[in-house]
């Protein structure tokens, strides 16, 4: 099963321009090659807010639908990846926030390429908890933490931690200031630390 | 090992391999689209009808400016009858209690009673009301009961 990492991903801005115009004026092939552009990324963000396959799936149709309609009232004034992603990031809060406090997790597969991971490696080696885990209980016990968060740091620490995302691009994204975005981080660490704390040696 | 912020952060950054594959975003982008037309096919439905009926109304051709004349006279009709035929129904309504009495115009909308014949007296004079029959109302006091 070959998949891949929603890892830091490198933006055209002069791309998106182009295809979003092409997009406005009804050219439907455009607004294909966006989605097919942003889908893994928006992906990564709703399913690690939710960790919820299906809901991902369906939050997912709903951003892009949304996005169709509102796409002749796009002005241009930020990038059109920071566009799509705060309707994509607020639609998932206002889900959050309307679902019941924890649903059951719909976990998707992790990728076997976790076992070559540098980082992988140096946490098994040094750690005994996480050593003795199995990467599946490990999932498990990382998503379970996640969901500890109340949605807004657990926002943060999806588009920081997991998406690689500079604060300044979260504070535009989500609508606070830098400041904001460091305290959440910093908060939700602590958070998971505490949560995670028999992962020390 | 002393556990770090940035331990938690290495540990968190791990669930970048969960992922549905390839084959998921292949699949996802055609469901949307089939999800954008099955949209697209709702919003005209309306205007599908709408389009429908203009088309019919034109090829009625010159028999077409019957239908505006035709609903103009049904109106015309409905406006016409319908105070008539209020008027009627309610005139039925405040005769089905009459009795026949010679009681004069004004009181003949009043809520009638049986009373004796009216003894000539004029309404809201000094007499007693009951002072003819007693235990019964005169005539001149349904003036009185009418202002109640």
């Amino acid at each position: 099963m070959k998949m891949s990492r929603a890892g830091p991903h490198p933006r055209k801005p002069d791309e998106d321009k182009d295809l979003v115009e092409r997009a406005k004026s009804g050219d439907t092939g455009a607004f294909d090659e966006l989605v097919v552009k942003y889908t893994p990324r928006l992906y990564g963000l709703i399913y690690h807010m939710t960790s919820n396959h299906d809901d991902t799936d369906d939050l997912l149709q709903d951003v892009f639908a949304k996005t169709y309609r509102a796409l002749r009232r796009f002005r241009g004034n930020s990038s059109f990846y920071t566009w799509i992603y705060s309707i994509a990031t607020n639609m998932t809060l206002n889900f959050l926030k309307k679902r019941s406090r924890r649903r059951t997790l719909s976990l998707d597969d992790v990728d076997l390429a976790i076992e070559n991971d540098k980082e992988f490696i140096e946490i098994t080696s040094k750690s005994d908890p996480v050593r003795e885990t199995n990467i599946s209980e490990l999932q498990k016990r990382l998503n379970m933490a996640m969901q500890d968060l109340s949605e807004e740091h657990r926002a943060a620490v999806t588009m920081f931690d997991i998406q690689g995302m500079p604060h300044a691009e979260i504070a535009k994204i989500v609508g606070v200031s830098e400041g904001t975005v460091r305290s959440r981080l910093f908060y939700a660490h602590r958070q998971l630390q505490n949560y995670l704390s028999d992962f020390r040696n | 090992m002393k556990d770090s912020p940035s331990n938690i952060e290495k540990l968190i950054q791990l669930k970048r391999y969960e992922t549905p594959g390839e084959e998921y975003f292949t699949q996802f982008a055609e469901s949307l689209k089939d999800r954008q037309r099955a949209e697209l096919l709702r919003r005209s439905s309306l205007a599908l009808v709408g389009e429908r009926v203009s088309v019919w109304f034109q090829e009625l051709g010159s028999a077409r400016w019957l239908i505006p004349i035709g609903v103009g006279a049904a109106a015309a009709v409905m406006a016409i009858s319908m105070p008539l035929i209020f008027q009627d129904s309610s005139a039925a309504t405040g005769m089905a209690n009459v009795k026949n009495q010679p009681v004069d115009n004004q009181e003949s909308n009043a809520f009638e009673l049986q009373l004796p014949r009216p003894s000539g007296r004029v309404p809201g004079s000094q007499d007693r009301p009951f002072a003819d029959s007693p235990g019964k109302l005169n005539a001149s006091v349904t003036g009185q009961l009418k202002e109640l």
